[in-house]
């Protein structure tokens, strides 16, 4: 899914983001979902986050990568209300965040954290009263995602007796079961095998059909790729790169090409392009500005056999690294 | 307020329905009890161990009275046949040999010599003294002319009644019985502060290495989750005592009456004896049993459960609360502030002092329950919950004086109480180095 890119508030208008509005349960709700506004936290030592700015619509998964140390961990504190920002503003839902918005977030921090000693059926109960469940709510909540993901009869043992990718699977349940509206999940697979993963993976895309919004933080390029619709490269406090994953692949594609040629056939000498990597009959080419895609398709065409040819787009991983090593090296 | 509420009713069941929490409820007060019989078995204890004493008595007077009394000493005037004074006494350690000269009597300075083996106990040189002192007093009395009911006139020794005036007039009063009540309480509530500020400290942490904190944050402000945890561990501490004061009155219940007519039958016992003595003459005097003594000691013990104040409760529960909101929220700032309890040392120190320096200052405040140190110490919030309570226990404080105590104490606490939740929302997130004083003072401040 693709969603208009809005970069101020002023210009944003419902019937633009309608992929979004006709799936949301609640119309009344906008669709640019959490706006956050030239935000800063600054600590004894250092600036976290660096007049930050961010725009999230409704109902997307949304990547927030970033090396150690970025402000990722900053920002969600701030998103989620757990510290507030030295300057600027969260827009949540349309209005400045307030303390009851914490209802509607459900959050996963990157170091899990359970009561040890307390049952999984109690925990989860206590965990989602707090996010403004009633008894009762919190009891059917709990029960139905407890066999949603298959460890219900486990309700009754205590979290340390628990292995470390079940104790995984009942804090992701405590992070959503009250049907946040926001869901931020930092390192969501880590620990989960395959089978748990592609689990909570279906379960994130169900929520996000039901309208919640996601946002998604990790170091694993691969799984952005897979699940996000729109990503924030943040580094230093700052957003060096943000927008939707294919167009910033694409954004950042340079002239490089994937050559298989047929057996035997040899790839001729062109000026302006030169080999980086080889692999057998498999070539990976960079052209200079002074070839253009056009002259070198048909220089190939002429001279060798070729069984497949493609532009080269760089994957995120590859991007993060160049934009992170960059800034740098600035 | 809910989500306080929820806060409080999990960390108050999780504790009270620990293994923990019933082992420590049942086992304190057998505990006490156990010490408190030790005590008492201490300080009553005789030694078993009999001493003989081989007496050469040469002025003819005291043989007479020493030979054939009972008790832990006993006296022959012959040695078992075949048998030297050098070995005898040589084959057991409490034996000794004692001789009074014939000028004993007259003597103005009188003095006699006992020879052992081994040492002898200053207990048993004690008695001795004092057996012979009242026997030479009682022959010398006599030689002056001083008729029996004279002598008995002449050393009578005097008993002090104290009586203690209140509004209602004034009463029996049971002085050693309240300042021991003052200070058994002054140090439960010493012990109670300590333990369960301790209790809050180690919850924190513990939320703080599991992890959880950051979790329970994203729902709930940082205050709310402190006080929460500190008004559940008060909580706590309050159903304990509510299960110690029910088996406190339902033991009593039972073993009051047995009491009260033990000492009713001891003291008619005492009162045959005394007067089957009476006529025995010089048996009197050289039995030292503390009859009245006694007497006194038992009457004392039932004024002092008769007249036991219960306002009393009232203010030990306010002054165990107030203290431990006061160092339970300082423990739950220096929780929020370490990863681990062996980190929490060099930060405890500051809280710990305060704690400690009443305890120091007990028995000043016993002496002078009236007294400047007194009276500043339980007007001091961080020393009032124990300096106060002991001087309620003991003496009549003045109204006033108690308001002054009671409302520093709750101002004192509401600030630190604030203070601590500043300390506490930084520290929680903090993992890692270890932060100083000073950086905690700082956190205050941000």
């Amino acid at each position: 899914m693709a969603f208009p890119k809005i970069n101020h508030l002023s210009q944003f208008s419902p019937i633009q983001a309608s992929p979004v509005y006709l799936c949301t349960m609640n119309p009344t709700v906008p669709s640019l979902f959490l706006d956050i506004q030239q935000v800063s936290k600054r600590y004894a030592t250092k600036t976290a986050v660096d007049n930050l700015s961010l725009q999230i619509p409704q109902g997307i998964i949304f990547g927030l990568l970033g090396p150690n140390g970025a402000g990722k961990t900053s920002l969600i504190r701030m998103i989620t209300g757990i510290t507030g920002p030295d300057e600027g503003q969260i827009i949540f839902q349309g209005k400045p965040f307030q303390e009851s918005d914490q209802q509607f977030i459900g959050y996963m921090p990157e170091e899990r954290g359970l009561y040890k000693k307390m049952k999984i059926g109690e925990q989860l109960h206590y965990l989602l009263q707090l996010k403004g469940m009633s008894g009762k709510e919190a009891e059917v909540a709990a029960d139905y995602w407890l066999s949603r993901m298959e460890i219900s009869t486990w309700k009754n043992r205590k979290v340390e007796e628990l292995s470390k990718g079940m104790q995984q699977k009942i804090q992701f349940i405590a992070t959503i079961a009250h049907n946040p509206r926001l869901i931020i999940l930092d390192e969501p697979f880590s620990g989960l095998d395959p089978l748990n993963s592609k689990l909570v993976e279906e379960v994130i895309h169900e929520l996000k059909d039901k309208g919640a919004t996601i946002l998604f933080s990790t170091h694993r390029m691969e799984q952005v790729e897979q699940l996000c619709d729109e990503i924030a490269l943040i580094n230093k406090g700052k957003v060096v790169l943000e927008g939707n994953v294919k167009e910033i692949r694409k954004r950042h594609r340079k002239s490089i090409y994937n050559i298989q040629l047929e057996e035997e056939s040899h790839l001729p000498e062109l000026s302006g392009m030169e080999v980086i990597a080889r692999n057998g009959e498999e070539y990976q080419v960079k052209l200079s500005d002074n070839l253009d895609s056009r002259t070198f398709i048909r220089e190939m065409n002429e001279s060798c056999r070729i069984q497949k040819i493609e532009l080269h787009l760089p994957s995120l991983s590859d991007i993060f690294i160049e934009v992170v090593s960059n800034q740098a090296a600035k | 307020m809910k989500k306080i509420q929820l806060i409080i009713i999990r960390e108050y069941l999780i504790r009270v329905k620990s293994k923990t929490f019933l082992l420590s409820t049942l086992l304190t007060p057998l505990a006490v009890v156990a010490i408190a019989a030790v005590a008492i078995l201490a300080s009553t204890w005789k030694e078993d161990e009999q001493f003989e004493i081989h007496l050469q008595d040469k002025t003819g007077v005291f043989t007479p009275i020493l030979e054939g009394k009972k008790g832990e000493l006993t006296f022959s005037t012959q040695l078992p046949k075949g048998t030297s004074l050098t070995t005898w006494l040589q084959e057991d350690k409490n034996r000794g040999y004692l001789i009074i000269d014939s000028s004993f009597i007259l003597a103005d300075q009188p003095r006699a010599e006992i020879q052992s083996s081994g040492n002898i106990p200053i207990s048993l040189k004690s008695t001795l003294e004092d057996t012979l002192t009242k026997v030479i007093r009682k022959i010398r009395l006599t030689e002056s002319g001083i008729t029996q009911e004279q002598m008995k006139r002449i050393t009578q020794e005097v008993k002090l009644k104290t009586l203690k005036v209140t509004e209602e007039g004034t009463e029996r009063s049971s002085t050693g019985i309240a300042a021991m009540l003052g200070y058994v309480m002054g140090i439960l509530i010493y012990i109670f502060m300590f333990s369960y500020g301790m209790i809050v400290m180690r919850g924190v942490i513990e939320e703080k290495t599991n992890r959880i904190v950051e979790v329970i944050i994203s729902s709930v402000r940082p205050f709310q989750l402190m006080i929460g945890k500190i008004l559940a561990i008060a909580a706590v501490g309050l159903t304990q005592f509510l299960i110690w004061i029910i088996l406190l009155v339902g033991i009593s219940a039972i073993a009051m009456p047995m009491i009260s007519g033990d000492i009713q039958a001891t003291q008619n016992v005492q009162g045959e004896l005394q007067n089957m003595q009476g006529m025995q003459g010089m048996q009197e005097m050289q039995d030292n049993l503390p009859t009245e003594d006694q007497n006194q000691m038992a009457e004392e013990i039932t004024a002092g459960i008769r007249q036991f104040d219960f306002s009393l409760i009232f203010y030990f529960i306010f002054y165990f609360l107030g203290g431990y909101l006061l160092y339970g929220s300082l423990f739950a700032a220096v929780g929020s502030a370490v990863d681990q309890e062996s980190d929490a040392q060099q930060l405890v120190w500051p809280i710990t002092i305060p704690l400690i320096i009443p305890m120091m200052l007990l028995g000043t405040i016993l002496q002078q329950p009236d007294g400047s140190v007194a009276v500043f110490c339980s007007i001091f919030p961080f020393f009032s919950p124990v300096c106060m309570m002991v001087r309620l226990a003991s003496i009549q404080v003045p109204w006033y004086e108690i308001v002054a105590s009671m409302v520093s104490l709750i101002v004192t606490f509401l600030i630190v109480i604030w203070l601590a939740g500043r300390i506490y929302r930084t520290g929680i997130f903090m993992y890692g180095k270890k932060p100083s004083i000073k950086e905690v003072i700082r956190w205050v401040f941000s």
